[in-house]
């Protein structure tokens, strides 16, 4: 898939720009604090309906206006769609003219993987960034993850609400609590089960391609393994063993429960784990193991949304050649081919020029203002 | 701009009501304005009757002017079978179906503790009592028709648990793909739930 056309009013710094892409490479060039950070978010929220960086939406509005509008046109699965969202305090998004009654539908038409250096944070920084990242992965391509998610979620808040309850007394566990709590707990075992598994799932699969892509960066010097980390025990993979597992442990955890007055276990508090060479990288890793571990395995989740849905997503490389060394710069640069639509910051163009067979388009900032150059 | 005080007391009423903004409420009220002062008259008396003359059925629970209302009075149901449901609107919609002869019980409400909303809250004790009072076991089968989302399906489940003892058979509304329409036309969520409460043909 690829995005042909795309256009921005209000958004972040851009007043108005309409611009089209190039099927293959398109290197966006320009100083600091021009924008370019800025384009490249602005596809990333139309393939996922939030920002990767910005806490609210209504950031993203250009200063002194009050609502902004995105527009794109993406080639997918063999036609063109139009998706716009526009935001004037809430957001409204359309495909193809059709207005999406969920968020989560928009995820699966456009498919992006963005690689910036904040990506470091994959590895370094807490679990929720991790769970973010599964969650989003996942959703673009089985509807059914996206459906347990929301449900989940409203799950996860029920039952939350009735640990909350002061009205039970938290000296002990009352049988009318017990009672209450059984019928959230069959539904967060049944739905979270369904998760983990699917999770699980997913990362060995991706597993496997980070580690090709790990060993041919490292000269097969790291083995790269990325597993599933649930926070209970689980001794057999199946829909059943985690239930079983989820089961035992949220029995064993009630008091604690009801003590602290939130759920303690399940896909929410899962994490996933990154190894080299049979060590922990989150801990042990060298900061230059931790930037390889997330190329790969931002490769890895390339790979594995091309063979979910059967066609590339769009790469978005923010910035990230200049911290990258000679080897892996060049690895990255290889693995990009023509089939693979690329969008690439930069602030200098030197190394870029002999790439890709001459066939890239280049953007630059003309007097503040995106336009192609002629080359 | 400001409406005038017996204008803007009107709009702020009717926007209350569910489904009705600011702007809906405005139009309905300049259209109000602009009827028969005969017609706005039934209007508000129509509502102030629907409101008097309406109550719950003391046995069900559904909305009735008359007590007990006219499906629990009715010779013509078969009281073997009791279908639970959330609303009273809920019980039209089954009705319409015009093959269920049971009876009913409306909880008005499901569990939600999120809202406050505890078992205690809805008619489960009612329901209970209802059952317990059946000595001679004419409710054999109990239907649980609540909503099927997250607190429809615990209700069901809390509901569930409650009356094995007893007993008594408890099934739940099967989910699936609406009738009468195409199979690409059902959204996915529909269409998975579909797949997973598929049957052996």
């Amino acid at each position: 898939m690829y995005v042909r056309r795309l256009y921005l009013r209000n958004y972040r710094n851009y007043t108005e720009i309409d611009l089209e892409f190039k099927k293959g490479v398109n290197i966006i060039i320009g100083p600091n604090a021009q924008g370019k950070t800025n384009l490249l978010e602005s596809i990333y929220f139309l393939s996922t309906g939030t920002s990767h960086r910005a806490g609210r939406d209504s950031e993203l509005i250009k200063w002194s206006a009050d609502s902004f509008t995105l527009k794109a046109v993406v080639f997918s699965h063999g036609r063109f769609h139009e998706v716009q969202i526009d935001y004037t305090g809430k957001k409204n998004i359309t495909v193809d003219g059709v207005p999406l009654n969920r968020l989560s539908e928009l995820l699966g038409i456009t498919n992006v993987v963005l690689f910036s250096p904040d990506d470091l944070q994959l590895v370094k920084g807490s679990p929720g960034l991790r769970r973010r990242f599964m969650n989003i992965c996942i959703s673009r391509v089985s509807p059914l993850y996206r459906e347990n998610l929301i449900e989940y979620d409203r799950i996860l808040t029920q039952r939350n609400n009735l640990l909350r309850d002061d009205g039970w007394g938290r000296s002990g566990l009352s049988k009318r609590l017990q009672e209450n709590l059984e019928v959230w707990d069959e539904q967060l075992i049944r739905i979270g089960s369904n998760m983990i598994l699917k999770r699980a799932m997913v990362l060995s699969e991706m597993s496997e391609y980070a580690k090709e892509v790990h060993k041919a960066i490292t000269s097969s010097r790291e083995n790269l393994v990325i597993s599933y980390e649930p926070s209970f025990e689980i001794k057999d993979f199946s829909k059943e063993g985690i239930a079983s597992g989820f089961m035992k442990r949220l029995t064993a955890m009630r008091g604690v429960e009801i003590r602290r007055g939130v759920t303690m276990i399940g896909p929410h508090r899962d994490d996933l784990k990154i190894s080299i060479n049979d060590v922990n990288a989150r801990v042990y890793g060298s900061q230059g193991q931790q930037r390889t571990s997330v190329l790969s395995l931002k490769l890895a989740e390339l790979k594995y949304l091309k063979n979910e849905s059967g066609e590339y997503p769009i790469l978005l490389l923010d910035d990230v050649m200049s911290e990258l060394d000679e080897s892996r710069r060049n690895y990255l640069l290889n693995f990009i081919d023509g089939e693979l639509q690329t969008f690439i910051t930069t602030t200098d163009i030197t190394g870029f020029k002999n790439c890709f067979n001459g066939s890239l388009a280049i953007f630059s900032f003309c007097e503040g203002k995106l336009q192609m150059e002629i080359l | 701009m400001f409406y005038p005080e017996p204008v803007s007391k009107l709009m702020s009423a009717l926007s209350k009501l569910p489904g009705i903004g600011p702007k809906t409420a405005q139009r309905l009220s300049y259209y109000i304005l602009s009827m028969p002062k005969n017609e706005v008259q039934n209007l508000s008396s129509a509502i102030i009757e629907a409101k008097e003359k309406m109550m719950n059925c003391s046995i069900c629970g559904d909305l009735t002017d008359k007590d007990p209302c006219e499906i629990c009075r009715s010779d013509l149901r078969d009281p073997s079978y009791l279908c639970i449901v959330e609303e009273p609107k809920d019980v039209i919609a089954v009705e319409r179906t015009r093959e269920y002869k049971g009876h009913y019980h409306v909880l008005h409400g499901a569990i939600s503790p999120m809202d406050g909303i505890g078992p205690d809250d809805i008619r489960i004790k009612e329901l209970l009592m209802r059952l317990g009072t059946d000595q001679d076991r004419t409710i054999k089968e109990v239907i649980l028709a609540t909503d099927p989302n997250v607190e429809g399906e615990a209700t069901a489940m809390y509901i569930a648990r409650l009356l094995k003892p007893l007993g008594v058979k408890v099934t739940r509304l099967a989910h699936g793909i609406p009738v009468g329409g195409d199979l690409e036309y059902a959204d996915e969520v529909t269409l998975l739930k579909a797949l997973e409460g598929r049957r052996e043909m």
